[in-house]
């Protein structure tokens, strides 16, 4: 096995467990699209990098960074509600990004293309995907009772509003991240359909985690493996396999 | 009136819907307030889930945790779901219990034994209870003290001495029937 494909299985199933991670919690509170509609806005920071001839991570970091925080500030300004701030920054940054992106990265930045990825992003991957399941672990009691129930996690006093926050910073995080594996494109699917297909078989949200993660890291590792096989993209051939393994999952549904 | 000092006040809430789906065991559900075991299953006995197998320890045991803690939540029927939230309050140790319309959406029978449960808990663990009802006739049944409120405080006391016609009036909007129609020449 050559470096560059242990890089990028190692990377590509570390974005996978911390997408699925992430993503399990992201489809229990019906936020599965946001993971799409965020990744759209990473586009002109995206091109920014590429102009600027830095890591395409920071660039689609900040540019995610400013959305959530732009969103966030203008909900509360105007009293628009969230989905049509989600769809106008989307579409905008999409224009921008568009226009921006050097026709030749133009594929690599809405598909991705993790055969072109560095040790510095496997450093960045590392320490991301470090802080992502620490932060879950400390926080997940309160994610998870917010969404039974805002009356019982205020009664115990958690502080929901905060854990929003953080939750949104991982999933910017995890975004970034799977820009690499995915691109802007196809993103949303690593984050949702590993935890849709966990939440078939999982009656329990300690193995629904863990079937989320699995499928997340399974997914990147068979599909970066068939597409060196077949020397295609990579990006499809593992969301394709996640899309696989959710239709077998369907045959364990819980009822 | 005013709250002893040091008082512990546990929130049950009105019965909520969980989405069947939920990845998420009432064991997971409890464990929430840290707690152990056998801690949980204490509390769930003495809000009587699985009382019909009470005459065998083992049996009871083992129907409480394959029957009730390695379920989805959102799998539990409406009465057992109301009775782990019951115990989810219990699990505080409180004196005071605060109820909001405990039996919204169970049967009639369910919610008798409910409100039996609560009578026994009230007696068997000094509990205070304080519940939020529309239903009168459980008022009447159970409660030591009313206050009956429409917008302003209508009347306080023993139910069966306060809850007199006028005061029902005022809380259930009897003035509706002194309504006069304009008279159109």
């Amino acid at each position: 096995m050559d470096n560059s494909l242990l890089l990028q299985l190692v990377t590509g199933s570390l974005i996978g467990l911390g997408a699925g991670y992430v993503g399990s919690f992201m489809v229990l509170r019906r936020m599965s699209l946001v993971g799409d509609a965020l990744s759209h806005v990473a586009l002109p920071g995206i091109a920014l990098s590429l102009l600027l001839n830095i890591n395409p991570f920071f660039g689609a970091f900040t540019a995610l960074f400013v959305a959530i925080v732009g969103i966030w500030f203008l909900e509360k300004k105007t009293e628009l509600p969230s989905e049509t701030l989600v769809g106008i920054f989307f579409t905008l940054s999409l224009a921008i990004g568009l226009l921006l992106t050097p026709e030749p990265e133009l594929l690599e930045a809405l598909f991705g293309d993790i055969t072109k990825i560095t040790t510095l992003d496997l450093i960045i991957t590392v320490v991301l995907v470090g802080i992502i399941i620490f932060v879950i672990r400390k926080i997940s009691n309160g994610l998870m009772l917010g969404i039974i129930s805002k009356e019982l996690a205020m009664a115990l006093k958690i502080p929901i509003h905060k854990i929003n926050f953080i939750f949104l910073l991982l999933v910017v995080f995890v975004v970034a991240l799977g820009l690499k594996v995915a691109g802007t494109l196809l993103m949303g699917s690593l984050v949702i359909i590993p935890a849709a297909a966990a939440k078939n078989i999982a009656v329990n949200l300690s193995s629904y985690s863990w079937w989320s993660i699995l499928f997340g890291a399974l997914s990147a590792i068979v599909g970066i493996i068939l597409a060196q096989y077949f020397g295609i993209e990579p990006g499809p051939t593992i969301v394709l396999t996640a899309g696989v393994i959710f239709l077998a999952t369907l045959f364990f549904k819980q009822k | 009136m005013e709250w002893a000092k040091d008082l512990k006040i546990s929130y049950v809430p009105q019965k909520f819907s969980i989405d069947r789906e939920l990845p998420l065991s009432t064991e997971e559900f409890l464990k929430f307030k840290k707690k152990s075991h056998s801690e949980i299953i204490d509390v769930l006995k003495s809000v009587g889930i699985g009382s019909e197998h009470a005459n065998d320890s083992d049996h009871h045991l083992r129907h409480i945790k394959e029957h009730v803690l390695s379920q989805r939540l959102g799998w539990l029927s409406g009465g057992q779901l109301q009775r782990v939230l019951i115990a989810w309050a219990l699990l505080d140790d409180p004196d005071v219990l605060l109820f909001d319309e405990p039996t919204a959406g169970i049967d009639v029978g369910g919610e008798e034994t409910i409100y039996n449960l609560l009578k026994k808990l009230h007696s068997d663990r000094n509990l205070t209870i304080l519940l939020i009802s529309h239903d009168l006739n459980i008022v009447y049944k159970y409660a030591n003290n009313v206050l009956c409120i429409n917008k302003e405080m209508v009347c306080h006391g023993v139910p069966s001495e306060v809850l007199d016609p006028t005061s029902l009036a005022k809380l259930y909007g009897g003035e509706a029937g002194f309504y006069k129609h304009d008279s159109h020449g």
